[in-house]
């Protein structure tokens, strides 16, 4: 048996969506020939992981000049090859992998096909978040709020206007990417999600024949890439804080770094206990905040590292952090599950994560044995001094379920019951 | 004795019950003079089992009433009822206690004899990520024994001995015979309430102790459940303005009680206006209480659309344009419910 992966990020290209791929297929029993590029000028990663290789995996690269012409070169090479394969899978990052699937799937309709959603392409939580309400406009209810002459105004108006113009164009593009997902979902024969809340969002709208085709593969970890021994802080007795990825306005830090400046001020001595890393791009709010309150001492910001780089950080820390973005605007329950949760678990240190209390990032923490806080300061502060003083650490268990040999053997049989293969 | 007994009723929280009595038994000590029940309300999930550890880590401290599933009042009457501190609070199992304010106030707790110790808290708004202080202190002066007799009840402004604020003198309650209703919402009302008639003295501490935590779909402030749970909050409602009318109290006291109930009532009416279709059934409920509260208590009928002018709106539409009010509604579910501009108390 052998499949055909779709997939713009693999290794070599240090990304988070590729890793992904790699542990999965590396420890599946199929051969796969990945079809990816080796171009990464848009993304802010490293070309460094070249030491990633697997025999059971062949990497074929495509032509990288935009996503439309790389995923035409995709389905170019499929069509002479097509033979050589019994399934195809392709990734959701970016969505165009998807639609070399389509393109392929339409000229071979009994090729079974996999599609893998990271993260959903329309409907993005993140993405409504990010989006900055018209600020001309005027809700009925608060028009008392504001002067006569601003209401009437015919300049207030026109930016309404026109920014509502303009929102409606990025709606266009949503309904490109709404249009290529309904595609995706309907025709591809199995569906992966990472996690339960991420099907239940994407999935929950359709008829129960398309629910059944969507299955949970949770990311991984894979043992194998860690460094044999373990540092720890060695030579100090404080206490090693790590986070690794990256860091944005929206998944922002701001909430912990608040918390440490509480430490420093109502509890130094805990605050002097720690060694807080961050490695990876962090928002300008929170590196003024780090400033501003004087937390170079103990809160460090360095650079990105490459993926062995980033394991060996995670091992060598007493606490991995996780920030997850605080979505409670714009949805209930977090549908994210952090690819760097199970890279954490896999390290064997402990986890305080930073995460909506319901979701999929809480979910696996406290199913494991984590820490988990809300994005409240207060709270953040009560853990963060248990941290300081030793009074807390994780409580291991069912890891297993998140390393790659076990997920693989799932993926692996979700293949032979797709093909029959017995 | 213990100095303080502190109430965790706990229904289904499991992931929220550790950082609660994290927070509680964080400063060691304190432990000598506190006490926690934690009142596991006939949970199914893994609540007990959470407790059942904090126990084994603290048995001097924390002890646990493993009962059926009574409601919040009878989790609070069951505390109550084997309390061994001279005072006694209840900390939700969803929310926490500051960890430096929280041992911090046992100081000042012992050196006063009063009936309710005020103290200030948080609001930890989900939705924003943010927390939002509120203080007694900005009118209330500190440290001052008070007599609620004879205090300004303007400086309350409209605010009241919350739940949340307050250290409640153990014997003071059990001579009150403050009971509270079995599995019914909003009950913590008559906890406020009840008690009035045998209060007399207060003071206000300066230490921001409580978190309330807001923002879960399923809390029973939140507007779903208010909705959901509109028959509890008339009962609880009729109940209070029953003991308004038959209780003695002092001239000062009736204007207190007069002025929670205002506020309890707006919280009513705005549970029908803030629907977003009409239902019939809904429209007839609060055209009933609507005439019930003219007829038995005129006085608060009047005060209430004073205060709250949408509601004469309100009542001269006859409850009939309730999707109109949507929009009001909205804004007072942002600005009070999750706290996104100034707003009265929802109580």
């Amino acid at each position: 048996m052998k499949g055909f992966v779709i997939s713009w990020f693999f290794p070599p290209i240090n990304s988070s969506e590729g890793l992904i791929t790699y542990k999965l297929l590396k420890r599946s029993n199929i051969q796969h020939d990945v079809f990816t590029q080796m171009d990464n000028k848009s993304w802010s990663y490293n070309n460094s992981e070249h030491v990633l290789k697997n025999k059971k995996i062949k990497t074929i690269f495509g032509k990288s000049d935009n996503f439309d012409d790389w995923a035409l070169s995709c389905f170019e090479y499929f069509d002479k090859h097509h033979d050589e394969y019994d399934f195809i899978m392709s990734r959701s990052m970016p969505p165009e992998s998807h639609k070399a699937a389509l393109l392929i799937k339409e000229k071979y309709p009994n090729i079974k096909w996999i599609a893998s959603f990271g993260d959903p392409i329309s409907e993005s939580p993140y993405t409504k978040l990010c989006k900055d309400p018209n600020p001309c406009k005027i809700e009925p209810n608060d028009i008392l709020k504001y002067s006569l002459r601003y209401v009437l105004s015919i300049k207030r108006m026109l930016k309404s206007v026109l920014w509502d113009y303009r929102e409606r164009h990025y709606f266009s593009e949503e309904k490109l990417k709404t249009s290529l997902e309904r595609h995706t979902i309907e025709i591809a024969d199995q569906i992966i999600f990472n996690n339960p809340y991420q099907k239940k969002y994407m999935l929950g709208q359709y008829p129960d024949s398309i629910q059944k085709k969507g299955i949970i593969l949770p990311h991984t970890f894979d043992l194998s890439l860690y460094p044999k021994t373990r540092l720890r802080t060695s030579g100090t007795d404080r206490t090693l804080i790590s986070y690794v990825g990256h860091l944005d306005n929206i998944r922002t830090p701001i909430n912990f770094l608040k918390a440490v400046a509480q430490l420093k001020s109502q509890k130094p001595e805990n605050y002097y206990k720690l060694l807080i890393n961050f490695y990876g791009n962090i928002d300008d709010k929170s590196k003024i905040f780090i400033l501003d309150n004087s937390l170079y001492e103990v809160v460090k910001v360095n650079r990105p590292v490459s993926y062995f780089e980033s394991l060996k950080i995670m091992q060598d820390s007493n606490w991995c952090l996780l920030v997850d973005a605080n979505l409670a605007r714009v949805i209930n329950e977090n549908i994210y599950f952090a690819a760097k949760i199970p890279d954490y678990l896999g390290s064997g240190s402990n986890i305080f994560g930073i995460s909506m209390i319901d979701g999929a990032s809480a979910d696996v923490i406290r199913d494991t044995g984590g820490i988990l806080s809300s994005h409240s300061v207060d709270e953040i502060f009560i853990y963060l001094n248990l941290i300081a003083e030793k009074r807390i650490q994780n409580k291991p268990q069912d890891i297993e379920k998140y390393h790659n040999k076990n997920v693989a053997k799932e993926y692996d049989k979700l293949l032979e019951t797709m093909l029959n293969v017995k | 004795m213990k100095l303080l007994t502190v109430a965790v009723p706990t229904f289904n929280t499991e992931k929220y019950l550790e950082r609660c009595l994290q927070s509680l038994v964080y400063d060691d000590k304190a432990l000598e003079s506190l006490e926690i029940i934690v009142v596991n309300d006939g949970s199914t999930d893994n609540s007990l089992a959470i407790a059942r550890e904090y126990e084994k880590k603290y048995p001097n401290t924390i002890v646990i009433i493993d009962k059926p599933n009574g409601g919040h009042g009878s989790a609070i009457n069951k505390a109550l009822g084997i309390a061994k501190g001279k005072y006694f609070r209840v900390v939700d199992s969803d929310d926490w206690v500051n960890i430096i304010d929280f041992p911090d106030h046992f100081k000042d707790l012992k050196k006063y004899d009063v009936d309710i110790v005020l103290t200030n808290y948080n609001r930890e708004l989900v939705y924003e990520g943010a927390s939002e202080e509120f203080k007694y202190g900005e009118v209330i002066p500190y440290g001052r024994v008070f007599n609620l007799s004879d205090f300004d009840l303007k400086l309350f402004k409209d605010n009241y001995f919350f739940l949340a604020t307050s250290d409640f003198r153990t014997e003071f309650l059990r001579k009150a015979g403050v009971k509270l209703d079995e599995k019914t919402y909003y009950v913590d009302m008559e906890f406020v309430i009840f008690p009035i008639k045998e209060m007399s003295t207060f003071v206000y501490l300066n230490y921001n102790i409580y978190r309330y935590y807001q923002g879960r779909n399923d809390q029973s402030i939140s507007a779903q459940s208010m909705v959901r749970n509109r028959i509890d909050h008339e009962k609880v409602l009729r109940k209070l303005l029953h003991f308004y009318k038959m209780t003695k109290l002092s001239k000062n006291k009736k204007k207190y009680v007069a002025k929670i109930l205002i506020l309890m009532l707006n919280s009513h009416y705005m549970i029908y206006c803030g629907q977003k279709t009409q239902e019939k059934s809904m429209t007839n409920e609060i055209r009933a209480f609507d005439l019930f509260l003219n007829r038995e208590y005129g006085a608060l009928y009047d005060k209430v659309a004073v205060k709250f002018p949408y509601i004469a709106i309100y009542r001269s539409s006859k409850f009939m344009f309730i999707h109109n009010f949507y929009a009001i509604y909205k804004k007072y579910v942002d600005h009070v419910i999750f706290a996104k501009g100034k707003g009265e108390k929802y109580s």
